[in-house]
């Protein structure tokens, strides 16, 4: 718009005496003045607007998928059509998870293409292992040494010592597969430090591992997690829970700490650590005392029959003899006794029974980590929300909470692979027969215990020296070349794990990499494309395009290429089968490419989709190239009513009892309401009260819901004697694990971890805020900031699970959000690690990295944490009981001190909790594995350990 | 401790450099004034002697106030666009060409000679009184910092104006004229009163009494009472009715530093308070 | 695409809606380009009161657009200018770095760039406006809680918004007309929230750490709360001189207003 000059300007201007007014082009402007979301999509190809300094670029918009939590949300990225820059990102409007929106971490993404300490090239180590020092090297150089090794490793029948250790999947199904097709049980994963202990109770319960509450149209939304700052599909859950709240719905938080979650909720239970479970089931109780349950559902879908079997076997089998002798089993949890463990009041637990009640089956429900994961048993949580929402009708209603296999999307292949052989002991260790899953956070233990080796170690995002807890047994063995032979990290950033790497392998962010996505994020299915956009652009234009590398900054690759070319090196000649499976669907025999392997996918594994590419005229690939996701289907609820197909003239028997259908020995189905239907994945095919299945695997005393106390409930802390509960796992909503440590715009809004503590508590210990403050964990201790805040109940004390981030002395790293520190052994037989210099302003090509502002960037707690792995679900119990003291004069801000002896102690003393089985198999067959094996792997007598004790 | 959210605080975006430009002011537009004023009824000779060593003095503190004007601009290459691309509601604009005017006319003065009493020395005197107080509409047009928006402030620059204005020249020319320290007296009693009206006075919102607070409490407290007030106003006022000669000099200096004191600390104040 | 009437764009910040994620700063700061340390739009976090009777409020901060814009009149080269469409747009090309606007927005909304010596504020993404594209940060926003559009349209949302819900500005008493709304600002100022509850104000000593009536809060809990209180406690301005609380469009919108009926009150108990 013009600006009025004064006369004055003009004439000074027509002197030349100041600058003459800026005339600049605008592009047309779209619509008819109100203003849009997003350009329309038919101009996506070819779309003009202004920069910030109102210069017009022509962009090409090639959606794609954010890489930084596991949400999976949509992205838009601006690529310049002269610069073939990506200029700016914004969300994809037709991506049914995110609609269009996004967290902070979506528009920071650019930050981390743009972060001047990026891994540009393949790096090989210099000097002795962890040190840090790394040079380049070339791709081949890199595939030729890992895939001799692992050829190598193949050929003498050492396939389980290759190991993947994955931290942010979501590469729908890739990995499986290529691990199936190599042969290998060799699938490591971070569930047990993340969701272990959820995915058990809610299996044991429903049969699936985890929950997709309809939070769109529920009237109760009941959260044991942090939904709008964190949680499983942050971005996606929050738009839906605050568009439900906005509605009307009322949300209920369990939370000691107030959250930004508890801070939005109609009522917020500051319960006690622990007792979580106490609460949810004197819930239950008052429901069923006030006779606030869905008969129909529960009669129908509720193994009833099967609680008063094992229960109550003489007790007359009727629905209401259930419903009676299942609240007379919980009288103990009583509204004051479940209050009184939680230090709340009484009446919030009714008064959380009322919303149950009255939202009747549009309860939605989640718990993921939080309660669940920080405390022994808090599967039970998951389990007794599990229950409550069965309960009253939830689960698969309208608004009411599913489980997540029914908006989840998998894809299919064009060749079949088998699935290992073996069993590998050293991820699935025989101690924990019912793990959720691979037992990763024991690994070092296990292998300096010397239950086996890792010939060849591979991660993928993951960092589990900084992640995981007890990071320094995790570098003990990564130093030893002897137990780890070669280790290959996958990784966009550094990262501590990565340093003491052999190979460090830079591979894409969101918008440089291929893979397709599908989570649970409301009633619907949907799959979601990733790719680099710059070569997806110029594949729209015409142009060939084949190594994802020449598009990307520097030598940065992408995992698809990575694997499928190590594959055809490990199997050049296609002797060991392993090559037929990453031959072309198209061209037989040849080596598939990326865009063969997902045009396959889209035209044959995904339904729908190739009817709705051709309404617009398009190839799937190129539909999903322009489009970026695609919705399968929406809305479907109450799928476990689907009736079974039964082939024609066969012959099927239906159990009288149950009604557990089968057809040639096998369970298809459950007759309920005259009609064979698939019903829930469990045993008796419906929602399990008693668990059989811990009963049977040494565990009876847990087979019913119950309150167990935890290692850190109310019962062991003792504020007076500065024993506290130590709630270190919360999230904040700007950053993701380890992985947003380079993003320049998070880390100046997020950049230490301060100890929560409740203002009494401080007052205790003479502790103002900004103090600094003493933590000492069962085998060490770390030195933090006290944040003296309301928002914490008495008796706990919090610290966000992000921050605290180093780098190595003279060692490579990532500046933005880690300290230089020293590692050095002390007195005792400790550990410490100190900073030695904080992060701070340092020289690079980006002006901003002269003006970060802050000093301290947080304190590696994790490294104070034994591993703590419950007997059942396998899960790292998080939450540490911590004696806190103001520090002493020798102690510095960031110093971690650790006993590594001390933390092999307590792994064997929770170790020895666990259970083997009695029996043949390793593991009961109903429960889930990320990657399965073949049958035969299950059987103990199958394989014989070689260094079984 | 802020860890969760980001902060927005630019306390003391201006800084010395703008207390400063204050005080040179003051004494250029009173160096002037004084003269200017006292030609209204003293005899021709004693003052014609004081403008001879005001116009200078003028003249040199507002070359002074132009350099720390275009040194506190972060881009002062383009100082002149103030004048040449003007937006004229703004007291920047109107005081740069006040200050233009009053310079010219000073320039004019030291080179051709005036008369006192006559036009421009009448003119003058507007324009100096102009270039104290406009910078008052400035700072009222600050509507961020509630301290300023008395309507008091302009006629408080002005009376600052006399003070420095009577002082620098009692320093410049101590035995010119016996009312020059009469003059700086009455100024100074009057400042004073004004001060202690702004800092005592009921303040006119929330803002401002907080500003208020944080000049009346705290370290700024010594400042403001023992230096500006005690020593730069009553001691000042004390030794230039008592003393002579040199006594008297040091009663100036006493005087300019308490005038500065207090409005470097009338800058600073408002500006600590975070607004968001 | 013809255009018969220029609009008049404002924000609403629903408070109901905020989730404090700090999306809005850095899509706003990738859309600018903006250096480590300059945000033109913010979130501030507030904790209020004694646990468990605690919440923690979210406070998106940025330029109002005032009507009456104080910047736009203390610039003495015009860099800073109301659009004919209402927003106060900023022109580096023309900033000579003076500071006078920062010292004149009541709301702290300009910083000055370091890169470029220059002003620098929120300028409602007029380049992207000038395409008919909403900011960067209204688009991020994964709860919809910032409302663009032109206050004059009544079909817009923001229109019906504002006429069909309580909203109040920051500051009031300064006679700028923001034409930035907050809906349930007021829940979140610090001086009313406690008030609008009914309970006594904590400083007052009324109540005890739980939010029971008749004891004293300790010492340290009630300095702790005096600062928290302090700090913020002018972004929304002085209730003694606030002559109104609501944008007057809103008031001129208000024979309009339909009472909700479908929603629930919000209980007391969490403030």
């Amino acid at each position: 718009m013009p600006r009025h000059l004064s006369k004055i300007e003009k004439l000074a201007a027509s002197l030349g005496l100041v600058p003459k007014a800026r005339d600049l082009p605008v592009p047309e402007r779209l619509g008819d003045g109100r203003l849009s979301h997003y350009p329309p999509f038919e101009k996506w190809e070819n779309w003009e607007e202004l920069d910030a300094r109102r210069l017009p670029h022509r962009y090409s918009l090639i959606p794609t998928t954010c890489f930084n939590c596991e949400a999976g949300c949509g992205l838009l990225a601006y690529v310049d059509r002269d610069s073939g820059e990506i200029e700016k990102i914004e969300g994809n409007p037709l991506h049914p998870g995110s609609r269009g929106r996004n967290c902070a971490k979506g528009p920071a993404t650019l930050n981390q293409l743009r972060d001047p300490e990026r891994i540009l090239t393949p790096m090989k180590r210099v000097g002795p292992r962890g040190t840090g020092k790394f040079e380049p090297c070339g791709w081949d150089e890199a595939l030729e040494a890992i895939a001799n090794r692992i050829r190598c490793a193949f050929d003498e029948g050492r396939g389980e010592e290759v190991m993947y250790h994955v931290g942010r999947p979501g590469h729908e199904a890739f990995m499986e597969r290529l691990l199936s097709a190599w042969g290998i049980d060799g699938h490591n994963s971070h569930t047990t430090v993340c969701s272990a202990s959820a995915r058990c109770g809610y299996q044991l319960a429903w049969g699936y591992d985890r929950p997709s509450p309809d939070y769109e149209n529920a009237q109760l939304i009941l959260l044991i997690s942090s939904h709008l700052e964190a949680g499983h599909y942050f971005n996606p859950h929050a738009q839906r829970i605050i568009d439900a709240k906005n509605r009307g719905a009322r949300i209920v938080v369990l939370d000691p700490r107030l959250s930004n979650t508890a801070s939005r909720a109609d009522l917020w239970l500051s319960t006690r650590p622990g007792t979580e479970a106490a609460v949810l089931l004197a819930t239950i109780r008052v429901l069923l005392l006030a006779g606030a349950v869905d008969r129909t559902f529960v009669e129908n879908w509720v193994d009833w029959r099967g609680y008063l079997q094992s229960v109550h076997c003489e007790a007359s089998p009727d629905l209401d003899t259930f419903l009676r002798l299942l609240a007379e089993d919980l009288a103990e949890y009583t509204p004051e006794y479940a209050a009184q463990l939680a230090g709340i009041s009484p009446d919030q637990v009714r008064q959380l029974a009322r919303e149950i009640e009255r939202a009747g089956p549009r309860v939605a429900a989640h718990v993921w980590r939080a309660a669940a994961s920080g405390n022994e048993g808090g599967w039970q949580v998951a389990r007794a929300m599990c229950l409550l929402t069965a309960l009253v009708g939830a689960v698969g209603a309208p608004g009411g909470t599913s489980p997540s296999a029914w908006n989840k999307f998998k894809p299919e292949f064009w060749t079949k692979t088998e699935g290992p052989k073996n069993w590998n002991e050293l991820i699935w260790p025989k101690e924990y027969p019912l793990s959720f899953y691979e037992m990763s956070h024991i690994l070092p233990h296990l292998v300096l215990d010397g239950r086996g080796k890792i010939d060849v170690y591979f991660t993928r995002v993951i960092n589990p020296v900084w992640t995981f807890p007890d990071g320094f047994t995790w570098m003990e063995m990564l130093r030893d070349e002897s137990r780890v032979g070669l280790y290959v990290a996958l990784t966009p950033t550094w990262n501590e794990t990565a340093y003491f790497a052999d190979f460090v392998l830079p591979m894409g962010h969101s918008a440089e990499r291929h893979d397709i996505q599908s989570q649970e994020t409301h009633a619907g299915r949907w799959v979601s494309f990733r790719q680099p956009v710059k070569r997806a652009r110029a594949a729209l234009a015409g142009e060939e395009a084949t190594d994802t590398r020449s598009f990307n900054p520097g030598e940065v690759w992408e995992e698809d290429e990575f694997w499928i070319d190590l594959t055809w090196r490990i199997d050049p000649d296609g002797k060991r089968g392993i090559r037929r499976h990453y031959e072309s669907p198209y061209r037989p025999g040849k080596k598939v490419t990326v865009d063969e392997y997902y045009r396959w996918i889209f035209e044959n594994g995904v339904p729908g989709l190739p009817e709705k590419a051709k309404e617009a005229g398009l190839e799937p690939l190129e539909y999903m190239r322009r489009v970026g996701a695609f919705e399968l289907e929406r809305g479907k609820y109450r799928l476990h009513e689907q009736k079974v197909e039964i082939p024609e003239g066969s012959r099927v028997r239906v159990e009288a009892a149950g009604g557990l259908v089968t057809l040639d020995g096998k369970v298809v189905g459950v007759a309920v309401d005259g009609a064979i239907r698939h019903g829930f994945p469990t045993p008796s095919r419906k929602i399990e009260v008693v668990s059989k299945t811990l009963a049977e695997w040494g565990f009876p005393g847990e087979a019913l819901p119950r309150y167990s106390p935890s290692h850190v409930g109310p019962e062991v802390i003792d504020p007076e004697k500065g024993i506290y509960t130590l709630v270190p796992t919360f999230r904040l909503p700007t950053m993701i694990h380890s992985r947003s440590g380079n993003a320049k715009h998070l880390n100046e809004i997020s950049h230490a971890n301060p100890v929560w503590m409740h203002p009494d508590d401080a007052d205790r210990h003479s502790l103002a805020d900004g103090d600094l403050l003493k933590v000492e964990t069962s085998i060490g201790h770390s030195i933090n900031r006290v944040r003296v805040t309301d928002g914490v109940r008495p008796g706990v004390v919090a610290c966000s699970h992000h921050m605290g981030r180093w780098r190595l002395e003279g060692g490579i790293g990532s500046q933005w959000s880690s300290a230089t520190v020293r590692i050095e052994p002390i007195e005792g037989g400790r550990m410490r690690l100190r900073i030695i210099e904080p992060s701070g302003p340092f020289d690079s090509a980006d002006p901003d990295t002269r003006r970060g502002w802050w000093k301290e960037s947080g304190v590696h707690q994790n490294l104070t944490f034994p591993p703590q792995s419950d007997p059942i679900s396998g899960m790292h119990c998080w939450h540490q009981l911590v004696r806190v003291s103001p520090a002493g004069p020798g102690d510095q801000y960031g110093d971690v001190v650790v006993d590594m002896e001390k933390s092999r102690e307590v792994h064997r003393a929770w170790l020895a909790k666990a259970r083997p089985p009695a029996g043949d198999l390793r593991r009961p067959e109903w429960l889930p594995r990320p990657l399965r094996p073949q049958p035969e792997a299950y059987r103990i007598d199958q394989q014989r350990a070689p260094d079984s004790p | 401790m802020r860890t969760y959210d980001i902060a927005q605080r630019h306390a003391g975006s201006w800084g010395w450099k703008v207390s400063g430009y204050l005080f040179t002011k003051s004494i250029a537009a009173g160096a002037f004034l004084i003269p200017a004023l006292l030609s209204l009824f003293d005899e021709a000779a004693p003052v014609e002697r004081l403008f001879r060593s005001g116009v200078p003095l003028a003249l040199a503190f507002l070359a002074l106030t132009g350099v720390l004007l275009v040194a506190d601009l972060k881009r002062p290459e383009r100082f002149l666009w103030v004048l040449l691309r003007p937006q004229w509601k703004s007291w920047l604009v109107r005081g740069a060409y006040i200050i233009t005017a009053y310079g010219a006319l000073l320039g004019g003065w030291f080179t051709f000679g005036g008369t006192p009493g006559g036009f421009f020395s009448t003119l003058g005197g507007i324009l100096a009184a102009a270039t104290a107080a406009y910078s008052g509409w400035l700072f009222g047009q600050a509507k961020g910092r509630d301290l300023w928006q008395s309507p008091l402030v302009p006629v408080h620059l002005l009376c600052q104006a006399l003070v420095a204005g009577s002082a620098a020249l009692l320093l410049c020319a101590p035995f010119e004229l016996a009312d020059l320290a009469n003059v700086l007296a009455v100024a100074l009693a009057l400042d004073a009163l004004l001060i202690l009206a702004e800092m005592h006075g009921r303040h006119a919102s929330e803002a401002a009494a907080r500003a208020q607070k944080l000049m009346i409490s705290g370290q700024r407290r010594w400042w403001l009472y023992c230096g500006s007030l005690a020593i730069g106003h009553f001691l000042a006022i004390v030794l230039v009715l008592t003393g002579e000669g040199p006594t008297r000099a040091v009663a100036a200096c006493f005087a300019l530093i308490g005038v500065l004191i207090y409005e470097h600390l009338w800058v600073d104040a408002p500006q600590r308070l975070p607004l968001a | 695409m013809t255009r018969h009437r220029t609009p008049n764009y404002g924000f609403i910040i629903d408070n109901r809606r905020c989730i404090g994620c700090h999306a809005c700063t850095v899509a706003c700061k990738t859309e600018h380009g903006d250096p480590i340390g300059i945000n033109k739009t913010w979130v501030q976090y507030i904790e209020k009161g004694t646990w468990p009777e605690v919440t923690r409020a979210f406070h998106v901060m940025r330029c109002n657009h005032c009507a009456n814009a104080p910047c736009v009149e203390i610039c003495p080269t015009a860099s800073l200018e109301t659009r004919a469409d209402g927003i106060v747009d900023f022109d580096p090309g023309r900033c000579i770095g003076c500071k006078a606007c920062m010292q004149a927005c009541p709301y702290d909304a300009i910083t000055l760039n370091p890169d470029s010596g220059t002003a620098t504020k929120c300028n409602y993404c007029a380049h992207r406006v000038d395409v008919g594209r909403e900011p960067a940060c209204v688009v991020v926003c994964p709860t919809e809680a910032i409302i663009t559009g032109d206050l004059d349209d009544p079909q817009s949302r923001i229109a019906r918004l504002m006429a069909t819900e309580q909203t109040m500005v920051r500051r009031p008493e300064k006679g700028t007309e923001p034409k930035l709304a907050y809906i349930e600002g007021h829940r979140d100022a610090p001086r009313t929230a406690r008030r609008a509850t009914g309970r006594a104000h904590p400083l007052g000593g009324t109540n005890d750490r739980r939010g029971r009536p008749g004891g004293r809060p300790r010492r340290r809990a009630r300095l702790r709360e005096a600062r928290r209180l302090g700090r913020g406690a002018l972004a929304w301005g002085d209730e003694r001189r606030a002559g109104r609380r609501q944008w007057r469009g809103a008031r001129a919108l208000e024979r309009h207003r339909q009472p909700r009926t479908d929603l629930p009150l919000r209980p007391g108990a969490h403030l």
